[in-house]
């Protein structure tokens, strides 16, 4: 006869060791017999409804694991398996077997160090660190460039939940800690969480991990409201949101019992995340330019002071700016109409201030290798004069930049009208 | 270091290593620790083979290699030292603890 398997994902937690030989016991009574557990998922064979007694316990002496097992199974334990190779499931029909774990200051030690390193907790940190680093520390130190508001909030808003998400884990664990310490001192029991608590604990849990894509989700629609082509993203995310509600909903009426659904959830949950964070992407170098009509000739900006002017009193809206410890970046651009009407002539500027050297480098760098290695430098008069008239090797764009202290400034212009008749002598204004 | 936190012995500890002054294997020791202990003690498997490892860890006891699938296990030299120097200061304790009881006698 071939035995039906039945699978449950049941999202754990250490502290919850009583919750979870609860769960076993009945699901045993319901004739459902636990093989393994695999990736937080239970796995159950089909089989006559019988009264078992279900331990699990937290072990980590991995040197004696097998004589361990060995004489639980003296003892009247049946192992029946084992979870990363530190929670073991035990079951007996013997009421009167001995406990495996009598000691409860020395498991109390075992289980808090075990609950507190748990997958969840200290990964989440880590992996909200490492996005923090990543994005800040080695965008700034590589590309010298600062990301854009977008992309910066949102993943800001990314790192902060994370945080806090670990924060109310942590404070929970700490709770738990706290009170264990004082019960063990008072010669008590471990307060593991039965059944019941663990249910109510799965609802806390579940309306955090909501929370997470909705703060999410408002930030994006927030920073992105200035962005049309992530706009269309954020609805996608809006529509998956409102799915996860609809789940989570449908979720809890059926209490903890069916798993399976969380997991959608989470699925989903990341799969907004996700569609966020390819939105912010996309509008990564993206800048809303100044098409504000600027008369021609005199009032092109070619020296620092000008950029500085001209940088000031643009608005935000128009004008990306940001500011690390590393650096001040500025991104504009101006239209400039030609005699002729229908003729305009368009210097987009990209200008960095910075007191670190290697910062100014690394981003003449970066400009250099976007211009395949024919970035112009300003360092004489013809460079400059290249860049905006260019009438000697004409080159419908031209980008050039030069440094002045601690600024860097890059200059790129689109095709000259035929009758360019400006000309300053940048190097003049500039030097 | 690991020696540093078995400095001081708690109860069940300190059977264990009593009951392994001679080669034992786990259900063994269960057992002896009970008559040592004229059944006030009980040890569970966890709760033994936590201590175990440690001791194992520590250099207080070492595996014997019977042949079987599990292995006994029996004090070391070292192992003996701190169960030694444990039998004193609770013998130290009982004595200061005599001197004051006589009083309230």
């Amino acid at each position: 006869m071939k035995h039906r398997i039945v699978k449950e994902e049941m999202v754990f937690n250490y502290t919850e060791l009583t919750a979870i030989e609860q769960y076993l016991t009945q699901k045993e009574k319901d004739g459902l017999k636990l093989q393994k557990i695999e990736n937080g998922r239970f796995y159950f064979l089909k089989s006559d409804h019988r009264k078992i007694r279900y331990s699990a316990v937290i072990f980590t002496g991995h040197s004696v694991k097998n004589d361990f097992i060995t004489t639980c199974e003296n003892q009247g334990w049946e192992f029946v398996c084992s979870y990363l190779d530190e929670m073991y499931i035990f079951r007996t029909q013997n009421s009167d077997a001995v406990e495996i774990m009598t000691d409860e200051k020395e498991n109390f030690k075992t289980v808090a160090k075990r609950a507190f390193l748990q997958p969840g907790y200290i990964t989440f940190s880590f992996y909200a660190l490492f996005l923090l680093f990543k994005v800040i520390f080695f965008r700034n130190h590589f590309e010298g460039i600062i990301a854009t508001d977008a992309e910066d909030c949102t993943v800001l808003m990314f790192v902060l939940l994370s945080f806090l998400q670990t924060a109310i884990k942590l404070l929970h664990f700490a709770c738990w800690y706290q009170k264990s310490r004082k019960l063990i001192n008072e010669n008590k029991k471990i307060p593991f969480s039965d059944l019941k608590k663990a249910e109510k604990t799965a609802k806390i849990w579940n309306i955090i991990n909501l929370a997470y894509p909705v703060l999410l989700l408002l930030t994006a629609l927030f920073v992105g409201s200035g962005y049309s082509d992530i706009t269309a993203v954020c609805w996608v995310c809006g529509i998956i949101f409102i799915i996860n509600l609809f789940i989570l909903l449908n979720e809890e009426a059926k209490k903890t019992k069916n798993k399976r659904k969380y997991a959608v959830f989470a699925f989903a949950s990341l799969l907004a995340v996700l569609c966020i964070f390819t939105a912010t992407q996309w509008s990564k170098g993206e800048y809303n330019n100044n098409f504000k009509e600027l008369p021609y000739a005199d009032s092109v900006p070619v020296s620092v002071a000008d950029l500085v002017e001209n940088t000031e009193n643009c608005t935000n809206k128009i004008i990306k700016s940001k500011a690390t410890r590393f650096g001040q970046h500025y991104k504009f651009s101006s239209v400039y109409k030609t005699d002729n009407e229908e003729e305009y002539f368009s210097i987009y500027y990209q200008v960095l201030i910075s007191e670190h050297p290697w910062v100014l480098r690394d981003y003449v760098n970066l400009i250099n290798k976007e211009n395949d290695g024919k970035l112009i430098k300003a360092d004489n008069n013809y460079g400059w004069n290249e860049l905006y008239l260019n009438t000697h090797n004409y080159k419908p764009m031209q980008t050039g930049y030069a440094i002045k202290g601690n600024t860097v400034i890059v200059v790129e212009r689109s095709e000259l009208p035929d009758e360019v008749n400006f000309y300053k002598t940048a190097h003049e204004k500039l030097f | 270091m690991p020696r540093k936190s078995l400095q001081t012995l708690s109860e069940p500890m300190y059977y264990v290593l009593l009951a392994l002054t001679k080669e034992l294997y786990g259900t063994e020791i269960m057992s002896e620790v009970k008559r040592i202990s004229k059944g006030r003690m009980s040890i569970g498997p966890g709760t033994l083979y936590t201590m175990l490892d440690k001791f194992y860890t520590a250099g207080l006891i070492k595996r014997v290699n019977s042949g079987l699938a599990t292995k006994s296990y029996i004090i070391t030299d070292e192992g003996k030292k701190v169960l030694k120097e444990e039998y004193e200061r609770l013998k130290a304790l009982i004595s200061d603890g005599e001197s004051v009881m006589e009083v309230l006698k």
